[in-house]
C-alpha cells in the first residue's frame, strides 16, 4: 500500500518541532507582554514572595482589596501577608485564587470578604475576571478555574489570553515591559479624606434577621470552607465595613446584612470563623463618613483602622509569628521604610494647600 | 468553518497529518469525508444540497458519456436541475420583489418573504459541477470513482469561496499520483500566511472605514467618499483574494496546484484586461461555457460587444441579486465595450500626437484610469441598494470638503490614527508583493533558497505581524477594560 511515511523524514520532523518550539516560546513572552496589567499589582503580592513565607492572605473582592494592608500589619505585628483581592471577584473565581496561594504558601489564615455573597450568578464582568485569571501564575489551578467556572466557548480568551489582548499593540507602556508595582504587597491604598458625596446611610439589621443567599455563591464559599479544611489552613470569612447604596446600585443593604446574619449561622455550624466588622464599628473607631474613600469602599484612614484592629485578632487568635527581627525577612522591613515614605508624602501632597480637592 | 476561525486552525493540521499518513487509494474518500464535515460545520442541513449537486452532477456525467445520442437534451435537463437550488436559493426572492413591484404598478398590493438562506458557496460548487458536465459533453471522459469525483466537487479548500476549480484541473490531479513535497507543503503555508495577512490585517481593518463612509455617506463630501470607494475596492481585493490564497495554500499542503485566482488585478491596463485577472476561475467559466457558447467574438464586432454584456449581466447576477449587483455588471459591460470601441481612435490620436501608448507614464495612467473605473464601478457592488448607490456617488460630486485631508477627520472614519497607519504600512507591504508578482518574481522560490535561520526568521515575523496587527479573536477595547471602576 503506497504511503508518503517513508518521504517524511526524522529530520523534518525535528524542524517542525523545533520551530513549532520556537514559535511557542515567542508566542508566550509576547503574550505576556500583551496581557493587560490592571490587576497584576494586587494579585501577583504572593507570587512574588518566596513560596511558604506569607502566613495571612486577603482574598475577595475590592472591598478587601481596599481594606487590609499588609504593610500596616507587618508595621504592627510583624507577621508577613498578601493581599490578592481583586476588583468585581466572583466567589469561584476567588475559589481558585484560594487554591493558588494556598498550593505556594501553605498560609495560617486565608481570609475571605463576603461581599459577594449576594451574587445570583457565577460569571461576572468579563473584565474583572480576566482582570484575576490573566494574573494567574499556577497553571493547573487556571486551567481548572477556566475549565470549572466559564462556558466553553470563552475558554480560547482565558487560556491564551493573547486572542484576546493582540489588539493592544497601540497602547502598550512601559508598565506592560516591567515587573509589577508591589510597594503595598497587593493592598489598594486611597489616601483621600472623608468622602464628599451625600451623608452617610447606614442602617444595622438586627442578628436575628436572617435570609438565605442565592445558592450559587453560597456553593463556592462553601466550597472554599472545605478547601480550607481539606488543607489544614484556618480560614475566616469577614465583612468589611460599607455604606448603603446609592439608588444606581437598586439592591437594598439591609439584604446584604440578612445573608450575612445568615451566613454567620452556616459559620458557626460548620466550624468557620466569621467576623462581621459592621457589627463592630464602635470597636473599630470607624467612621462611616471619615474612613469611606466612596460609598462603597475605605479610604486610607479606614483601611488602617480596620488593618490594625483585624490584625490584632488574627495575631491573637492563631498565634502568628513576629518576623520582624528575622534576618530571612528583612527586605519586609527594607519595604516599610519605603512604603512609609510614599504613604508620607501622599499625606503631605493631600494636606498641601494648593493640593486638588 | 471558516478559514480564520480557531476550529479551522485545529482542523487543518489535523486533516493534513492524517491524509499524508493515509494510504493514497483511500486519499479521495477520506478527501470527501472529511471535506463534507467541513461543511457542514457552518449549517449540516445544507449539507444535502452539497451531496446533491455532487450526486447529480456525478450521475448525469456518467449517464452522458454512455449516451450515444440526445445528449444534448440530457445535458440541458442534468443543467436544469444542478442550478435548480441556486436559482430557488439566491433568487427566488429577487423575482418576488420584482413581481411586487410590477403588481404594485397596477395597483396590486403583493409581498412575500421567504427568508431563504443560500447554503454557503452554491454559486462555486454548483458551477464547478456544471463546468464538469459541459467539459463531458464536449468529450471528456467521465470520472468514474465516486469518491474521486466526491473529493473534486467537496473539496473543502474551495468549497466556500472557490476558486471554481475544472475537471482538466482539480479532477486531474486527483487521478495523478502525487506524493508528499515539503517544499510545496512550505510554498503552501507561505500562501497560507499571505492569505491571512490580506484578510487580517488588511480587509477587516479597511471594512472599518468603508463601513463609515457608507453608512454615512449623506454627511460626507468627495474626499472621504472617494476614499470610501478605493477602500472598498481594496477591502474587496484583500477580502476575496486572502480566501483564494488560503484555499490555494491549503490545496497546496495538501499537493494540489488549485486555479490562481487573481493575479495583480489593480495593475490591470484596462477593464477587459482587469476581468482577466480578477476572479480567474470565474471569467475563464464565463468564457469557457458562456461567452464562447453565445459565439464570443466571432459573429462580428455588435455581437461581441452584445456577448460582453451579456456575460457582465449574468456576473453581476452571479456576485448577487439585486439590481445594483446587475448595474455593477453592466457598468463593467459599458466600460469593456467602450474602451474596445476606441481602441482605434485612441491608437489614431497617440499616433498623431508622436505618444507611445506603452512608455512607463503612459502605463501608469492606464492603470490609474483602470482603477478609477473600477473602483467607481464597485459603489453598485458595495451600496445595499441601486438607489444608495445613485445618492453616494452624487453626493461625491456635489460636495466638495478638501479640509478632510489635513483636518484629522479622516482618522474618525472607523479607523484611528494606529491603525490607519497600520492599514497604509500594509498596503505598502501589498503594492511592493504585487509589484514584484506582476515583474514576474516569485517571492515564495527566493524564500525557499535562503538559509534556515533567514527563512525562519521570515517565517516568524510575517506570522507575529499577522497575529499582532490583524483583527481577530474576541473583541477587546480599551475603554471597556477600565478596571478599578469598582
Amino acid at each position: 500500500m503506497k504511503t508518503d511515511s517513508k518521504r517524511i523524514t526524522v529530520k523534518g520532523v525535528a524542524l517542525v518541532l523545533l520551530f513549532i518550539l520556537i514559535f511557542c516560546a515567542l508566542f508566550s513572552v509576547l503574550q505576556t507582554i500583551f496581557t493587560n496589567k490592571a490587576g497584576r499589582s494586587s494579585y501577583l503580592a504572593s507570587a512574588y514572595e518566596a513560596p511558604g513565607t506569607v502566613d495571612v492572605a486577603f482574598m475577595g473582592t475590592s472591598h478587601m482589596n481596599l481594606a487590609l494592608y499588609p504593610m500596616e500589619l507587618w508595621d504592627a505585628y510583624g507577621f508577613t501577608s498578601a493581599n490578592q483581592a481583586q476588583s468585581g471577584q466572583m466567589p469561584f473565581v476567588t475559589y481558585y485564587a484560594v487554591q493558588e496561594v494556598v498550593e505556594r504558601h501553605h498560609p495560617k489564615v486565608v481570609v475571605v470578604d463576603l461581599y459577594y455573597l449576594y451574587a445570583e450568578t457565577q460569571t461576572g464582568s468579563g473584565s474583572y475576571t480576566h482582570q484575576t485569571i490573566d494574573s494567574m501564575t499556577n497553571l493547573g489551578v487556571k486551567l481548572r478555574c477556566v475549565t470549572n467556572g466559564l462556558p466553553s466557548s470563552q475558554w480560547a480568551e482565558y487560556l491564551l489570553p493573547f486572542t484576546l489582548y493582540h489588539g493592544r499593540w497601540s497602547e502598550l507602556s512601559k508598565t506592560d515591559f516591567t515587573a509589577p508595582d508591589l510597594l503595598t504587597k497587593g493592598a489598594t491604598e486611597f489616601v483621600t479624606r472623608e468622602y464628599s458625596g451625600d451623608d452617610p446611610v447606614f442602617e444595622a439589621v438586627d442578628v436575628s434577621d436572617a435570609l438565605e443567599p442565592p445558592a450559587v455563591s453560597l456553593s463556592w464559599f462553601a466550597k472554599i470552607a472545605d478547601y480550607c479544611k481539606k488543607q489544614d489552613t484556618a480560614l475566616v470569612f469577614v465583612v468589611v465595613p460599607y455604606r448603603a447604596y446609592g439608588e444606581e446600585q437598586g439592591r437594598d443593604m439591609a439584604d446584604d446584612q440578612r445573608y450575612y446574619n445568615w451566613m454567620r449561622s452556616w459559620c458557626a455550624e460548620n466550624d468557620v470563623a466569621f467576623i462581621n466588622m459592621l457589627d463592630s464599628l464602635d470597636d473599630i473607631g470607624f467612621d462611616m463618613k471619615a474612613d469611606m474613600r466612596e460609598w462603597n469602599h475605605l479610604n486610607y484612614f479606614g483601611g488602617k483602622k480596620v488593618s490594625l484592629w483585624l490584625g490584632e485578632k488574627l495575631a491573637e487568635t492563631y498565634d502568628l509569628p513576629d518576623r520582624r527581627g528575622d534576618a530571612a525577612y528583612a527586605a519586609w522591613n527594607e519595604n516599610l521604610t519605603t512604603y512609609k515614605a510614599d504613604i508620607d508624602a501622599q499625606i503631605a501632597a493631600m494636606d498641601a494647600p494648593d493640593a486638588m480637592p | 468553518m471558516l478559514f480564520n476561525s480557531m476550529r479551522f486552525l485545529v482542523f487543518f493540521p489535523l486533516a493534513c497529518l492524517v491524509f499524508y499518513v493515509c494510504p493514497k487509494k483511500w486519499r479521495p474518500a477520506y478527501l470527501t469525508l472529511i471535506s463534507c464535515f467541513f461543511y457542514a460545520c457552518f449549517l449540516p442541513i445544507n449539507l444535502l444540497v452539497l451531496l446533491y449537486v455532487g450526486a447529480l452532477s456525478y450521475g448525469a456525467g456518467r449517464l452522458l458519456g454512455k449516451l450515444g445520442q440526445h445528449r444534448r437534451a440530457a445535458l440541458a435537463c442534468a443543467l436544469v436541475a444542478l442550478f435548480a437550488p441556486l436559482c430557488l436559493y439566491k433568487y427566488t426572492q429577487f423575482a418576488l420583489n420584482n413581481l411586487s413591484t410590477l403588481l404594485g404598478l397596477v395597483g396590486i398590493g403583493f409581498y412575500r418573504e421567504v427568508g431563504w438562506i443560500a447554503p454557503i458557496g452554491i454559486s462555486f460548487f454548483t458551477f464547478m459541477g456544471a463546468g464538469y458536465l459541459i467539459d463531458v459533453y464536449r468529450g471528456t471522459q467521465p470520472e468514474k470513482n465516486v469518491f474521486r469525483y466526491g473529493a473534486f466537487i467537496t473539496f473543502f479548500p474551495v468549497l466556500a469561496s472557490g476558486p471554481i476549480e475544472r475537471s482538466s484541473g482539480l479532477l486531474k490531479q486527483l487521478n495523478e499520483d502525487r506524493s508528499f513535497d515539503a517544499d510545496k507543503v512550505k510554498k503552501g503555508l507561505m500562501m497560507m500566511c499571505w492569505g491571512y495577512f490580506l484578510k487580517l490585517v488588511l480587509a477587516d481593518r479597511l471594512s472599518l472605514f468603508v463601513g463609515d463612509a457608507f453608512a454615512n455617506y449623506a454627511q460626507y463630501g468627495f474626499f472621504r467618499l472617494s476614499l470610501g470607494a478605493v477602500a472598498f475596492g481594496l477591502q474587496l481585493y484583500c477580502d476575496f483574494a486572502s480566501y483564494s490564497y488560503l484555499a490555494l495554500g491549503a490545496g497546496e499542503v495538501l499537493g494540489f496546484d488549485l486555479i490562481d485566482n487573481f493575479n495583480t488585478p489593480y495593475f490591470s491596463k484596462s477593464v477587459t484586461e482587469f476581468w482577466r485577472r480578477w476572479h480567474i476561475s470565474l471569467s475563464s467559466w464565463f468564457r469557457d461555457y458562456l461567452y464562447f457558447p453565445l459565439g464570443g467574438n466571432r459573429k462580428g464586432t455588435l455581437r461581441k460587444y452584445l456577448n460582453v454584456m451579456i456575460v457582465m449581466l449574468v456576473s453581476g447576477l452571479w456576485h448577487g441579486s439585486t439590481w445594483n449587483y446587475i448595474a455593477w455588471g453592466g457598468l463593467h459591460g459599458v466600460f469593456q465595450i467602450t474602451g474596445q470601441a476606441l481602441k482605434p481612435w485612441r491608437a489614431k490620436v497617440a499616433k498623431a500626437l508622436h505618444i507611445n501608448p506603452d512608455n512607463a507614464g503612459n502605463t501608469c495612467l492606464r492603470i490609474l484610469f483602470t482603477f478609477l473605473l473600477v473602483n467607481f464601478a464597485w459603489i453598485f457592488f458595495r451600496a445595499p441598494s441601486l438607489m444608495t448607490a445613485l445618492a453616494y456617488i452624487r453626493r461625491m460630486f456635489t460636495v466638495w470638503e478638501p479640509w478632510v485631508l489635513v483636518d484629522g477627520s479622516l482618522a474618525s472614519m472607523g479607523l484611528d490614527a494606529p491603525n490607519l497607519a497600520v492599514t497604509l504600512v500594509g498596503m505598502l507591504i501589498l503594492f511592493c508583493v504585487s509589484l514584484c508578482r506582476y515583474q514576474g518574481v516569485d517571492l515564495r522560490d527566493g524564500l525557499l533558497r535562503q538559509g534556515v535561520v533567514f527563512r525562519w526568521t521570515v517565517y516568524l515575523l510575517c506570522i507575529f505581524f499577522v497575529l499582532i496587527f490583524g483583527i481577530w479573536g474576541p473583541s477587546y477595547s480599551a475603554s471597556s477594560f477600565i478596571y478599578f471602576q469598582f
